[in-house]
């Protein structure tokens, strides 16, 4: 038997086991589970061993002097972290400089990438001049209402009993069947995928199996 | 001291019993708190000393301090005479509504009233197959089996196989078909093997058809899982006749960092190649200094395409945000290719609107990409057969998810009957 029919019996015998999920939890579905989670842990470890952590230091023990600067840093950086895991009070502050750093530069990486790459964008979209075609300008029409109508589902600072909260109130309706619409047409996205890993892992099993029949 | 002042004291002493303060007029001048105590008071003004109460007798179990204190200060005080105040009417009886006497009279009645000996419960009927089983288990293997059923016996449906047709599609064959041997893409592995089922068929067709073209590729991941999936693509290389890494190729491998390694793709690609998957610096690299294509790659704008398989939202969101900036400015554009799993594509379609920017989906978006590829009256019956099982599925599925409905609506129905 060679070394892929081995592979394909394992990854089948594995499906087979989340798939008997179907007739509710049982320890060969845990099973499966437990492995899943334990090989995508160890396959990170091993990923951020090779291609982060060793050439890291590697590179730090040629001693180049950029070498020291360019890895040294972030390694202290990192040793500051140790004190957090002895549990000891008195030293875990030493911890809290490289999770501001971290925590600092990636705030300010996601709200200048959200603005620059996602809010402005969006909001340039939506006011779009519509090009001369027909089916365009309906679409450009139909875009800005449903922004509005959606964004009239969140006002809730309006009081309801005076005549604009009332308005305001029956635009928010609508908005909110729009949002439901939008979360149908999610979850008609997130069926497609799921369906399609069962068939593709259907398709392989029965593979497997008329492998092992000769077929 | 004046004579009325002399042998005044405090013996306000509070009764432990009855918590009431008794004020003691002593016979001689001590003994009272009250200030004309010690004076000459005439008789109607004389009050008669109230008889104090016997203290309990001191039990074993009263011998605590407090009151052992109590008595102390009884004793100090036991001379001294109590003065009755006048005791307070006690207040009217509330009137009751009749509602509160009748649960008055409830209360009082069953307080009275024996408690009631437990009759035992009348045993459940035994539950049918399927309230054992599960309405909803029971639909979920009927849709595995009839999908097994589609699967095992091709051919079932002949209307079903013809090819899906997706507008970007054609888009992005076109583009990826101008691309030549001179031409370097990069290739970003977001997708870990959860959606294999979906991407490795989007990988094949769109990778496929750059490997055939021969055209040069630059693997880069944030992914963990996706580093891996990259080394899966080496066999395919060496297959199909690439040249060494740095020639024909280059795997950068595992950039961490998440959003900060993208923000280095999309601005300084110089550091980023400073390390490949095996820590070699490629900035010296055949294929990063163009020796065979005639054209260095020095920042992200020198790259021809950018094609990024992305399993998530975030995934798409951060080379949107990071990289897509950076790939639209200066004087040389470059065009963003997604591949994404069904569940992504309509959550980031308002990315997909902006200028060079394009996304094909799911096991439907392959095979239209690979029904592309097929010249007219040759269609793959692999392809063919796929397309059909995707849409007996889907449509398998609503069948079910209506005979589950009218199920529950039925059960139901007979509920409010009964």
């Amino acid at each position: 038997m060679t070394q892929d029919a081995i592979v394909n019996i394992v990854a089948a015998v594995l499906t087979l086991m989340v798939l008997s999920r179907i007739a509710g939890d049982n320890p060969l579905f845990r099973i499966a589970q437990y492995l899943f989670v334990g090989v995508s842990l160890g396959l990170a470890f091993v990923v951020a061993y090779h291609q982060a952590l060793r050439p890291a230091v590697v590179a730090l023990l040629s001693a180049e002097p950029p070498a020291i600067w360019l890895y040294g840093v972030p390694l202290a950086l990192g040793v500051l972290l140790l004190p957090r895991i002895t549990g000891d009070q008195h030293l875990s502050w030493l911890a809290n400089i490289p999770l501001a750093l971290v925590f600092g530069v990636g705030g300010a990486l996601a709200i200048g990438g959200a603005i620059i790459g996602t809010l402005l964008p969006q909001i340039r979209d939506t006011a779009r001049t519509p090009s001369g075609e027909i089916g365009a300008i309906i679409g450009v029409v139909v875009l800005v209402i449903g922004t509005v109508l959606t964004l009239a589902s969140f006002y809730y600072t309006t009081p309801p009993e005076s005549r604009s909260g009332r308005m305001i109130r029956g635009i928010a309706m609508i908005g909110h069947w729009l949002i439901m619409v939008a979360f149908g047409f999610f979850f008609a996205g997130a069926l497609q995928s799921y369906l399609s890993a069962l068939v593709e892992r259907l398709n392989f099993v029965l593979a497997v199996v008329r492998s092992f029949f000769g077929a | 001291m004046p004579d009325w002042l002399r042998g005044a004291e405090v013996p306000a002493a509070t009764d432990a019993h009855d918590g009431r303060s008794h004020t003691t007029e002593p016979a001689a001048p001590r003994g009272s708190s009250d200030l004309l105590s010690g004076m000459d008071l005439p008789e109607w003004l004389r009050v008669e000393p109230e008889p104090k109460p016997e203290p309990p007798p001191l039990s074993g179990r009263d011998l605590d301090w407090l009151t052992r204190l109590g008595s102390i200060a009884e004793d100090e005080t036991i001379t001294g005479v109590t003065v009755a105040t006048p005791k307070l009417p006690p207040p009217p009886a509330p009137k009751r509504t009749e509602e509160q006497v009748a649960a008055l009279n409830l209360l009082r009645r069953l307080a009275a009233e024996p408690i009631p000996a437990a009759t035992p419960l009348p045993l459940p009927e035994p539950a049918g197959a399927l309230q054992r089983i599960g309405l909803e288990r029971m639909l979920s293997m009927v849709l595995l089996i009839l999908i097994i059923v589609t699967i095992l016996v091709p051919g079932l449906f002949p209307a079903l196989e013809t090819p899906p047709v997706i507008p970007g599609a054609s888009e992005i064959y076109r583009q990826i078909a101008a691309l030549g041997a001179n031409d370097v893409v990069l290739i970003g592995y977001e997708w870990d093997a959860r959606r294999v089922g979906e991407l490795r068929p989007l990988e094949q067709a769109v990778i496929g058809q750059l490997i055939a073209q021969d055209v040069k590729l630059i693997l880069v991941s944030t992914d963990p899982q996706g580093t891996l999936l990259q080394f899966d693509l080496l066999d395919t290389l060496r297959q199909a006749g690439y040249r060494q890494q740095g020639e024909g190729y280059l795997l950068l491998g595992y950039k961490p960092g998440g959003e900060m390694a993208l923000r280095m793709v999309g601005r300084d690609f110089q550091t980023v190649l400073r390390s490949d998957y095996r820590g070699d610096d490629a900035t010296g690299s055949v294929l990063i200094t163009g020796v065979d294509t005639g054209r260095p790659i020095e920042r992200l704008n020198d790259l021809s395409l950018i094609i990024v398989l992305a399993d998530d939202t975030p995934d798409v969101q951060g080379w949107m945000e990071q990289v897509y900036p950076q790939a639209q400015t200066g004087d040389r554009s470059v065009s963003l290719v997604f591949l994404l799993p069904e569940e992504a594509a309509p959550i980031v379609q308002p990315y997909m609107r902006q200028p060079g920017v394009t996304a094909l989906a799911g096991r439907r978006g392959a095979l239209a990409y690979a029904a592309l590829e097929q010249h007219a009256g040759s269609f793959d019956p692999v392809i063919a057969r796929s397309i059909a099982q995707q849409r007996l599925a889907t449509l398998l599925f609503a069948i079910v998810l209506l005979f589950g409905l009218a199920g529950v609506g039925g059960a139901a129905l007979r509920r409010r009957r009964s």
